[in-house]
């Protein structure tokens, strides 16, 4: 197979990049061993200010079919189902209450089989019960759940089970657990509005998270409508003259291309693994870095806070790149010139304390995927 | 005023707890943290008959194998026979002469209900396990009874209590009431801060590792050779069978399929510093990691979830290696040095818990002039006083509407018990909710562990369930776990949370490799928001 641009992962940053490439005329295929972070997200999208950064997520709304809402000019508050507010700029449409405009009036939040413990709840006027579900559900996943929901009649039920439980009228809004439809969701949770006569919304994904299910599902049909095809399979080795890669392998097929994206996460998706001696990315051998320095050889334990509560430098190393996106090694020499990264494979994106996780992914994916040569 | 007060909730604390329960006497148990949260907690968990010891200490291993056959009466729920490969590793070893010594053990086989060892050539061992090196000639095979330590001691604790005993758990003795040469009680301080005093007649020092610090307190001395043992635990059963090789310096280890997990194990270093401060060593994990992978070469591409470490309370020899000191145990009657009602026990192994306990528990009827025999040998823990056989488990299950699987393993920690966890379900059905799928543990069985059993942390509950020591080590169930503290007993989940998170991550993270980075970046992002801003 020959193409103009391989990607090499379907998350959020692979998935942007192949879109951005693709609309500029380029052949692109994706190839990706499965599904990685984005498609257990929690459905908020956290940024922090970059100028390229409306114009991209502007035209990710356009190519995904996704309702998000939110500001890029302040982070608003999202209910998690552990309780927590979580600060982020936008989310997608079914979680996003602006909370300013609740004051003192009672919001009802219902827990699937465990109570939601609201922290800090400050100012809010917050009552905790759980979804009237039946004893035999009790250990339905959420996805299934979800997927019970797209059928209007399990809606109807549920809904009436609420009602009947509680006296709604004297809420303000009503928050469940993301489980109200899987593919239908935008239709279902109006149903469900319209049966109990007030606002829903739903809290952010836990685990099992169906909001990261229904990014991932979307990120895949808009790769669809811009018949961008998607190979499923692991990059198993790779060829390249000097410092051009000339394809990757996969599937024993070897895909020829001019430019290679690398998007492939860190170690819970696949990208960066650490083997008995060192640490590797997986694809290219790339060398990895954290804070600047390279890191291949480090020992685990200076790359580890003994603190859980800390932020650990081990999930923040990454590829090191110039302002090109072109992955460098530690003499700052680019290693592969027709390589770009982006996403979570690169240093500094600490997906889990940065709180900027979805805006690097969409900001470093456009622009990985401008190739306009 | 007791009769006797036991210091120490490991397996001989509450082994001898029980013991002096059923025979009548007003007895009071302290243990500093939770029952078997010392050495007991950190042993392989095997009763067995001591295959090591028959080179140094022939009596340890028979009175171990006799024991093992008591045990397996009295609980016999609770014991899971480990079928072994001695592997033979180079051409040209001398095959005979260790047969010969498989014969010497094959002698107590009887008494511990095992088979006796056969030899298996090459082709047959690649059969049983085909992930071995291809540089193994073959394998001798034995046979040893492994067992749940931490039940064990919950199921003695149960049981004291249920004739009459006293507990005190996360309560620590901080000095001994003497008056005149002769113990009065104890001092104790609770979790709270709270000082309290305790009156008894007999006070046992069975601290384990910690015997010569609670010793100094009254002015006497025992000495230990204390001997740090480290494991490496596994995510699933990743052999067949136990394989049992050596290690660079000609000891023996093995790698253990252990419950829903493997155990890898164990070193043995003589340990100077203080039992309340113990670190696993990257030293220690290559060590064993070494040795194993000569045999066992995917051991590196396996996930390892976690370690352990523990003291072994040794007897004090001079001069002798670590693996030949003596497995025996002793009884210190302080009265010879001028105080009187104070004994220590020391020494001796899990596997001998019982016969210890009785032989302390004899002289302390002696001491106090009571008659009563002892009955630990055939007086069944609570929950084994019938056998349920695998298809009336699977009725059950199907029955009350849960897992048979789920119900099998509630079983086996809990015998008969699980009726009660099973009525538990029926009269509040949400109960049946599965917290941790790993094991997998119910929500009835931690609510079960909460009000019937002690626990009052989520470390507590792992140790009476398993809940959060599987593959996912605590990324789903920590949370629901800790909200069911908090309905049980008022407790913050958050705090519960983040302490049972911290343990397991300072336990893991020096040496985090492979697969079980990608579980803990998943449980970073999961988990991690509660520790934001
Ligand atoms: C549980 C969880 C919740 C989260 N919640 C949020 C949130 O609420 N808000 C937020 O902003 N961020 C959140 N994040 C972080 C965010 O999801 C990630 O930062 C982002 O999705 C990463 O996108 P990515 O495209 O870089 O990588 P991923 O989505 O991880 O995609 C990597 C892709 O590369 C593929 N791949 C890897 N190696 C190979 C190979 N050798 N061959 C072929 N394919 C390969 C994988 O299969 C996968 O398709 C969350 C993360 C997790 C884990
Ligand atoms: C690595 C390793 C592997 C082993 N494997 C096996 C095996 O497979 N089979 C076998 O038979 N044996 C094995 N053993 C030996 C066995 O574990 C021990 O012999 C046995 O558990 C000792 O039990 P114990 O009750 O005496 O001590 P411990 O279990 O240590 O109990 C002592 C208790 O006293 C408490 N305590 C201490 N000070 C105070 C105080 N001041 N106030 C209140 N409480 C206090 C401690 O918290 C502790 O819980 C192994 C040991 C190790 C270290």
């Amino acid at each position: 197979m020959k193409v103009d641009v391989v990607v090499i992962g379907s998350g959020l940053s692979g998935v942007m990049a192949a879109l951005r490439a693709s609309s500029y005329g380029k052949k692109v295929v994706v190839i990706r061993k499965g599904w990685g972070a984005t498609a257990l997200s929690s459905g908020a999208f956290e940024i922090s200010p970059n100028p390229l950064l409306p114009q991209a997520f502007e035209l990710l709304k356009k190519w995904v079919s996704l309702r998000i809402q939110g500001s890029y000019e302040e982070n608003h508050l999202f209910l998690s189902q552990t309780g927590e507010f979580k600060k982020a700029a936008f989310a997608m449409e079914s979680h996003f209450l602006d909370f300013r405009t609740i004051g003192r009036k009672k919001v009802l939040v219902l827990g699937i089989f465990s109570p939601v413990i609201p922290r800090p709840a400050k100012d809010l006027n917050i009552v905790c019960d759980l979804v009237p579900l039946h004893a035999s559900d009790v250990n339905l996943l959420p996805p299934v759940l979800a997927k019970r929901l797209d059928h209007p009649e399990e809606v109807k039920k549920l809904a009436q089970a609420i009602k009947t439980k509680f006296n709604l009228q004297s809420y303000a809004a009503l928050f469940l657990p993301p489980i109200l439809g899987f593919e239908f969701f935008s239709d279902i949770r109006r149903e469900c509005e319209t049966i109990l006569g007030l606002p829903v919304y739903e809290m952010l994904g836990g685990s099992h998270s169906v909001p990261g299910l229904r990014l991932q599902k979307a990120l895949e049909s808009a790769l669809r409508k811009a018949n961008i095809p998607i190979i499923q399979g692991k990059v198993s080795s790779f060829s390249h003259e000097k410092k051009k890669i000339m394809s990757v392998t996969v599937n024993e097929e070897e895909v020829l291309a001019h430019h290679f994206i690398l998007a492939t996460g860190k170690f819970f998706s696949g990208g960066l693994y650490k083997g008995v001696d060192a640490f590797q990315e997986t694809v290219f051998g790339l060398p990895l870095f954290y804070e600047n320095k390279k890191i291949n050889e480090t020992p685990i334990r200076d790359l580890v806070d003994p603190s859980f509560s800390k932020k650990q430098p081990l999930f923040q190393c990454g590829v090191k790149t110039n302002e090109n996106l072109v992955p460098v090694n530690e003499y700052g020499e680019v290693v592969y010139e027709n390589l770009r990264a982006c996403g979570t494979v690169l240093s500094g994106v600490d997906p889990y304390r940065g709180g900027n996780c979805f805006g690097v992914q969409v900001v470093t994916g456009y622009r990985a995927g401008e190739i306009m040569t | 005023m007791y009769d006797v007060i036991i210091i120490g909730g490991g397996v001989n604390g509450c082994g001898v707890a029980r013991d002096c329960a059923l025979r009548g006497l007003k007895t009071l148990l302290i243990e500093k943290k939770d029952l078997s949260s010392g050495t007991t907690g950190a042993s392989s968990g095997m009763i067995h008959g001591g295959l090591r010891y028959l080179l140094h200490d022939v009596k340890t291993t028979k009175t171990s194998s006799l024991d093992s056959g008591y045990i397996q009466k009295i609980a016999p729920f609770l014991l899971f026979r480990i079928p072994f490969l001695y592997l033979i590793h180079k051409k040209g070893f001398h095959v005979e002469l260790l047969e010969t010594f498989f014969e010497v053990y094959d002698r107590y086989a009887s008494l511990k209900n095992s088979k006796k060892h056969t030899r298996l050539s090459q082709q047959e061992v690649f059969q049983l396990e085909p992930g071995l090196s291809s540089s193994i000639q073959g394998a001798l095979t034995f046979d040893e009874w492994g067992i749940d330590p931490y039940r064990l001691c919950i199921l003695n604790a149960k049981d004291a209590k249920a004739r009459g005993a006293d507990l005190l758990l996360h309560t620590e003795v901080t000095d001994i009431l003497v008056e005149e040469k002769i113990v009065r009680g104890v001092e104790v301080q609770t979790s709270d801060g709270k000082r309290h005093h305790h009156l008894g007649k007999i006070i046992l020092n069975l601290s384990g590792p910690w015997i010569p610090k609670l010793c100094k307190k009254v002015g006497v001395e025992v000495k230990l050779r204390p001997g740090k043992g480290i494991h490496l635990v596994f995510d699933r059963r990743i052999s067949n069978v136990a394989l049992a090789t050596e290690t660079i310096d000609k000891r023996s280890i093995f790698l253990l399929p252990y419950q829903n997990t493997s155990i890898l194990g164990t070193t043995d270093d003589d340990f100077y510093g203080d039992p309340d401060c113990l670190d696993v060593t990257q030293d220690e994990v290559e060590y064993l990691l070494e040795a194993i992978e000569r045999v066992f070469p995917s051991i590196r591409n396996e996930r390892m979830i976690g370690t352990y470490a523990g003291i072994r309370p040794t007897l004090y020899e001079w001069g002798k290696t670590e693996d030949s000191l003596s497995r025996e145990h002793k009884i210190f009657d302080h009265e010879g040095e001028g105080i009187k009602g104070f004994i220590t026990m020391a020494g001796g192994k899990l596997a001998s818990y019982r016969l210890m306990s009785e032989e302390l528990t004899d002289l302390v009827c002696k001491k106090l002039g009571i008659k009563e025999k002892c009955t630990t040998h055939v007086r069944p823990l609570p929950g084994g006083e019938k056998t349920i056989s695998h298809a009336e488990i699977i009725e059950m299950a199907k029955e009350g509407g849960i897992s048979a699987y789920a119900l099998s393993r509630i079983y086996y920690r809990h015998g008969l018990g699980l009726k009660t966890i099973l009525e538990m379900m029926k009269e509040n059905p949400l109960w049946k909710r599965v917290i941790c799928a790993s094991e997998p543990v119910l929500e009835a069985e931690i609510r079960y562990a909460i009000s019937q059993e002690w626990a009052g942390s989520i470390s507590d509950i792992g140790r009476r369930t398993r809940l959060g020591w599987g593959g996912c080590q605590g990324a789903d169930c920590v949370w629901p776990a800790a909200l069911i503290l908090k309905d049980v007993l008022g407790k913050d989940p958050h705090f519960q949370m983040a302490d049972f998170l911290q343990k397991r991550w300072k336990a893991l993270a020096p040496f985090l490799q492979g697969e079980s980075i990608a579980q803990e970046e998943l449980k970073q992002r999961l988990l991690g928001g509660f520790f934001e801003s």
